[in-house]
């Protein structure tokens, strides 16, 4: 039976009217285009329900943007307090200084901040304030990090010219020397260094920070004179209530925060030292609906329920039982599966498996039953997953990793 | 590489030999071999000369000439030429039967290496994955080719076994669907999500394949 009616009814609607129907990392093609659902009908929690009625065990969070669940009570009073009084209006409203005073008191280093509505949006215009400040032109970053959609650093192949990435060099994560031998090779030219607290690219398994490695780029940024720009955008908040950066023990100048700072509302957010603030002055930024208050009053919601909660070392904790029990029950079906990265955002990489057909078979089973497992990006995991949930998923998992053994282990293929 | 204005000259002169290959014997093919000459002209086996202008004229219009020189100095030759041509025309089309479709595939895919080879932003796109290697085959018949980077030849494309292990997959469900898609009429995006096309193992591979098999049929001369 075509469990998918409704999702490819509306793909043929949309193929006509959008290009390629689905864009960006929702992409079909980007996913498993005949194994999850194309369009989603609802959430709640941990769980999601497609166009098709079927219901889901969420391991995404909406890429991300959603931590303390979906449809979270706590911040969905807070949106609808808002909505009393308007979200766009000409001026900013007083959330917006509530919100910057809140994360100038949170985060450590912060002496300001400004708002958008996407990492993309901050990550750019913080590697302009870097080159403002510094007068200076070239940009390092990690191969393969992510860090928006903009022509300097985006993942896809169209639309660029040789001259959006002239000035950004690259350096394999961990590798100091290759970073030390960049800054040698470009002395007094490079502007800033922008990095993701720790290296979770797609398609490949996630990787930390060697034991020195932040406190050797911290200081070669600091010698150098060059910014070190945090791109918090995905850890944000799944960490450190405070930033990523007090987990791995390291001072940026200036970072950008997303995702899990709105719990699905659209909000971004650099924050910066000081000696950046005449940089961020002269910078211009804006957006048709940067000001947007619906989205500040879930920002300051969510900022609130983080501190309260505990909300990051609670999904650090949620993730580590769920990673710990998913190898087991890998290595009882002689799976060799490593859950990388941290554990509130984990990458499950299969030894052997460069190319990735296993986990791609992998995650078709996980679908059969219901548990959204993306074969090539981070899964994330939603602070909404309780114990029940917890018990329910690992329970699937079994079956589902069982079932992938019998049919693609031990046939070999 | 090869001058970018005449890329696509080059590209559609490799594809029809390659169809060629498949539909001729090897002593007939031969005479569709291409070389590039300077001054735009097209040299094909050895023997028989095309402008570029007249070879894509052929092509786009099926109405193109070669050089008088060739016509005067080798008439049997540039007749066999022609008709090698005219007989890979009839089949270089959407109508093209279940059996063309082998070779109406080779025939893209050698175009596609061509650009691999020598487009200099489709060789920068590539250029990561220079240790791996593309099955394309139709699921339905298991047939398809194998696209391998050559220590001394680059991108090159060779039939595929049943055993042919690869580091992405690209399959077609069915010989239709590969003729469309061989022939660039197929919406790949639907394809992907309705299951006429299935991708498997490195994606970020098979994103640049077709990203780079776009860009051939976009530039190459097809018929008007």
């Amino acid at each position: 039976m075509n469990q998918r009616i409704q999702s490819e009814l509306l793909y043929d609607r949309a193929n006509r009217v959008i290009p390629s129907g689905i864009y960006g990392h929702t992409a079909p093609g980007a996913g498993l285009p005949l194994d999850f659902p194309l369009y989603c009908q609802s959430a709640e929690g941990c769980q999601f329900t497609d166009v098709d009625g079927k219901q889901w065990y969420d391991f995404m969070c909406g890429f991300g943007a959603v931590l303390h669940g979906f449809k979270n009570p706590i911040v969905e009073q807070a949106v609808e307090a808002q909505r009393e009084w308007g979200g766009v209006f000409n001026q900013p409203s007083a959330l917006m200084v509530e919100l910057a005073e809140r994360l100038v008191d949170q985060i450590d280093f912060a002496d300001w901040a400004v708002f958008a509505k996407n990492g993309s949006d901050l990550t750019t215009w913080a590697i302009r304030v870097s080159r403002e400040q510094s007068g200076r032109e070239y940009v390092i970053k990690a191969k393969g990090s992510y860090h928006g959609v903009d022509a300097w650093c985006d993942p896809g192949l169209g639309g660029r010219i040789s001259s959006d990435r002239s000035h950004i060099l690259e350096f394999a994560w961990n590798d100091f020397d290759q970073l030390q031998s960049l800054f040698q090779q470009y002395s007094g030219k490079i502007a800033a260094v922008i990095l993701t607290p720790y290296h979770h690219p797609s398609f490949a398994p996630s990787v930390l920070p060697d034991r020195s490695f932040w406190s050797s780029v911290e200081n070669l940024c600091r010698a150098n004179d060059t910014a070190l720009v945090l791109d918090d955008v995905r850890c944000g908040w799944r960490i450190d209530d405070s930033g990523s950066h007090n987990f791995f023990g390291f001072t940026p100048d200036l970072a950008i925060y997303s995702k899990a700072l709105g719990n699905g509302y659209a909000i971004s957010a650099c924050v910066g030292a000081e000696k950046f603030r005449d940089g961020a002055a002269d910078v211009f930024l804006t957006g048709s609906s940067w000001n947007d208050a619906y989205a500040m009053a879930a920002s300051l919601a969510c900022l609130k329920l983080s501190q309260e909660a505990k909300t990051a070392s609670s999904v650090m904790k949620k993730g580590k039982y769920f990673c710990e029990e998913f190898e087991r029950l890998a290595s009882q079906f002689q799976i060799p599966l490593k859950m990388t990265g941290v554990s509130s955002m984990p990458y499950p990489w299969i030894d052997g498996d460069d190319d990735l057909y296993q986990i791609q078979a992998l995650c078709k089973v996980a679908s059969s039953h219901g548990l959204f497992f993306h074969p090539y990006h981070n899964w994330f995991i939603s602070n909404a997953m309780n114990d029940d949930d917890m018990k329910n998923v690992l329970s699937l998992s079994k079956t589902v990793l069982e079932t992938y053994a019998e049919s693609f282990l031990s046939s070999g293929s | 590489m090869i001058d970018k204005s005449r890329l696509s000259t080059w590209a559609a002169a490799q594809a029809i030999y390659a169809f060629g290959e498949k539909l001729f014997p090897k002593g007939f093919s031969e005479c569709l071999k291409p070389k590039l000459l300077p001054n735009q002209k097209v040299l094909f086996g050895n023997s028989v000369v095309f402008s570029d202008k007249q070879f894509i004229q052929l092509i786009e219009r099926r109405f193109g000439f070669p050089s008088l020189t060739s016509c005067i100095m080798r008439p049997r030759r540039t007749l066999q030429v022609l008709y090698g041509f005219w007989q890979i025309g009839l089949r270089f089309n959407s109508h093209a039967c279940v059996s063309d479709a082998p070779k109406l595939l080779y025939a893209s895919l050698q175009a596609i290496c061509v650009y691999l080879n020598n487009h200099e932003h489709a060789s920068k796109v590539f250029r990561d994955e220079k240790n791996g290697s593309l099955l394309v085959r139709v699921r339905e018949s298991g047939k398809g080719f194998y696209i391998f980077n050559h220590h001394e030849f680059g991108w090159t494309v060779s039939s595929a076994s049943t055993n042919t292990v690869s580091s992405a997959t690209l399959e077609f469900q069915n010989e239709d669907v590969s003729i469309q898609a061989s022939l660039g009429l197929i919406d790949s995006w639907a394809g992907i999500t309705g299951g006429n096309i299935h991708l498997s193992g490195r994606i970020p591979m098979l994103d640049k394949f077709g990203y780079v098999a776009r860009m051939v049929q976009r530039e190459l001369p097809r018929p008007i």
